[in-house]
């Protein structure tokens, strides 16, 4: 087991950098009064400044529009009364604290789905008029900008040490790209080809995907049954549907509810996030996972340098 | 009691070294094995362990910082530990740090095989170009084996940015370790 060599190769690191680490520990994260006073007084203040401009009533939405970010809402650990106490002021030697998003459950929009789409994407391209090309990561970067790595990923799922490659085919009359769709995979396991494998009993891998193209995803992913309702990250308008989509073994003994089908031993949630951002055009797709992981890895991808917090903030029920 | 007068009392051969760096150090100690370890017994024997170790070694050795030496003997001891348990169960913080550096390993076909030492001093050269703060969490993640939630609680960040710069800091040291030619 060669990560476990390294793991117990870490035993030689310099005793200064490992008594270093041990010493410097700050206080934890909303322990530290004076975050909590500014958190306070933040918050205070924003619920000021809301029953100012929307009137008193908390259930509309913000001037900015039905954002489900808002930012900046730093009062993960504060309550009404706690907040209530705040000081007027903080010491303004003292660093600010992390800025923080909190998504409101509220606003975000789930549009349930009829199921799996067929893939759409793998269309045959005649050699003889289109050119394949594989990228590396390092292509990939500079497509895209990034290496489709969300700054938050759910504890327990990896890439698997793959890294994203990136297969386009390119019109020989015309030189110009006809196809750039590219997907990375974060799983609980992985067999050794880099395929996701399940980590326990049901046969489904449970983690996620981010495609990404600039030329336009052929969705392949979840069909919308009714109208597209959007949710707001940032004012950037995100998508999210949901399907429950059975898996086996199938019960030929008896039929699911649909009376259509065999009965199923259960049922796995799959969740989709489509989004435009700077030109590209992406699909977060959870398959076993909540709801607010697929928020927060959208919202991880939309703002990556935000720490996210789903919620409704300022110790609010 | 100050760790140069724990280290003095060591040298005279005093028991009571022992009593004051188990006051001193002991809950930690302890807390460092519970990461590789399940059950607290096993923790207890390794950091005993640690004890005598550092009974026998000190003199003639005379480390500059004394939780450090204990820690890594203790750490030593409690993988140890999971290695003779590994037959009857693995433990679950092993695998999962293993599984997460797994990701720094370099592609073996150019490289040579390394042995521990050398593979650690590459990963002090590595440590020794961070900034101070992604060290620590480097280290608090994969010497201390804390969960990425006390990491983030010790670092004063959250838990994303924690992930984030895990993520960023295998891969760099996975370019180190091959830049070093390192096979693992």
């Amino acid at each position: 087991m060669r990560g476990k060599t390294l793991l117990y190769a870490m035993n030689d690191v310099d005793a200064q950098y490992v008594q270093q680490a041990a010493e410097t520990a700050k206080t934890p994260r909303g322990r530290n009064p004076y975050i909590r006073c500014f958190a306070a007084a933040a918050c205070l203040c924003l619920a000021l400044l809301g029953m100012f401009r929307l009137g008193g009533s908390p259930a509309l939405p913000g001037p900015d529009g039905p954002g489900a970010v808002v930012p900046p809402v730093p009062t993960k650990f504060q309550s009404p009364a706690e907040a209530s106490q705040a000081p007027a002021t903080v010491d303004p030697l003292q660093p600010l604290p992390e800025r923080q998003d909190t998504i409101r459950w509220e606003n975000v929009v789930v549009n349930e789905s009829a199921g799996l789409g067929a893939d759409a994407t793998r269309l045959y391209m005649d050699p003889a008029l289109y050119e394949v090309e594989r990228w590396d990561m390092e292509q990939v970067r500079e497509y895209f900008g990034w290496e489709l790595a969300p700054a938050y990923i759910p504890e327990g799922l990896t890439g698997g040490g793959q890294e994203v490659g990136l297969t386009v085919y390119r019109d020989k009359a015309t030189g110009e790209l006809i196809e750039d769709q590219a997907g990375r995979g974060f799983w609980a396991d992985f067999y050794a080809d880099g395929s996701p494998k399940s980590d326990d009993d049901l046969v489904i891998p449970k983690g996620f995907t981010v495609r990404a193209s600039k030329l336009g995803i052929l969705h392949c992913a979840l069909l919308p049954v009714d109208e597209e309702k959007v949710t707001q990250f940032d004012r950037t308008d995100v998508t999210i549907t949901h399907a429950s989509l059975p898996y086996g073994p199938f019960d030929p003994t008896q039929k699911d509810p649909s009376g259509l089908y065999n009965m199923p031993a259960g049922y796995y949630d799959v969740y989709v996030a489509s989004f435009t951002l700077d030109g590209v055009e992406y699909e977060v797709e959870t398959q076993r996972l909540e709801l607010e992981e697929l928020i927060k890895i959208t919202a991880s991808i939309i703002s990556p340098t935000e720490d996210i917090i789903v919620g409704v903030g300022c110790g609010m029920p | 009691m100050e760790d140069n007068e724990i280290v003095a009392a060591l040298f005279r051969r005093d028991a009571s070294a022992l009593m004051q760096l188990q006051d001193k150090y002991g809950p930690r100690l302890h807390t460092l094995a519970l990461r590789f370890l399940k059950s607290r017994e096993d923790a207890e024997e390794a950091v005993n362990d640690a004890y005598l170790r550092t009974w026998s070694t000190i003199p003639p050795r005379q480390p500059e910082h004394l939780f450090a030496y204990v820690a890594r003997l203790c750490r030593y001891a409690a993988l140890e530990k999971v290695d003779w348990l590994t037959a009857k169960k693995r433990s679950a913080t092993v695998v999962e740090l293993t599984e997460e550096l797994c990701q720094c390993l370099p592609d073996p076909a150019p490289q040579r095989q390394a042995e521990g030492a050398e593979i650690g001093a590459a990963i002090n050269a590595f440590l020794s170009t961070l900034e101070p703060e992604k060290r620590k969490m480097f280290l608090l993640r994969y010497w201390y084996g804390d969960p990425v939630r006390t990491v983030a609680e010790q670092c004063g960040v959250g838990e994303s940015k924690v992930k984030t710069t895990l993520f960023r800091l295998r891969k760099d040291l996975k370019n180190h370790l091959e830049k070093e030619g390192i096979a693992l």
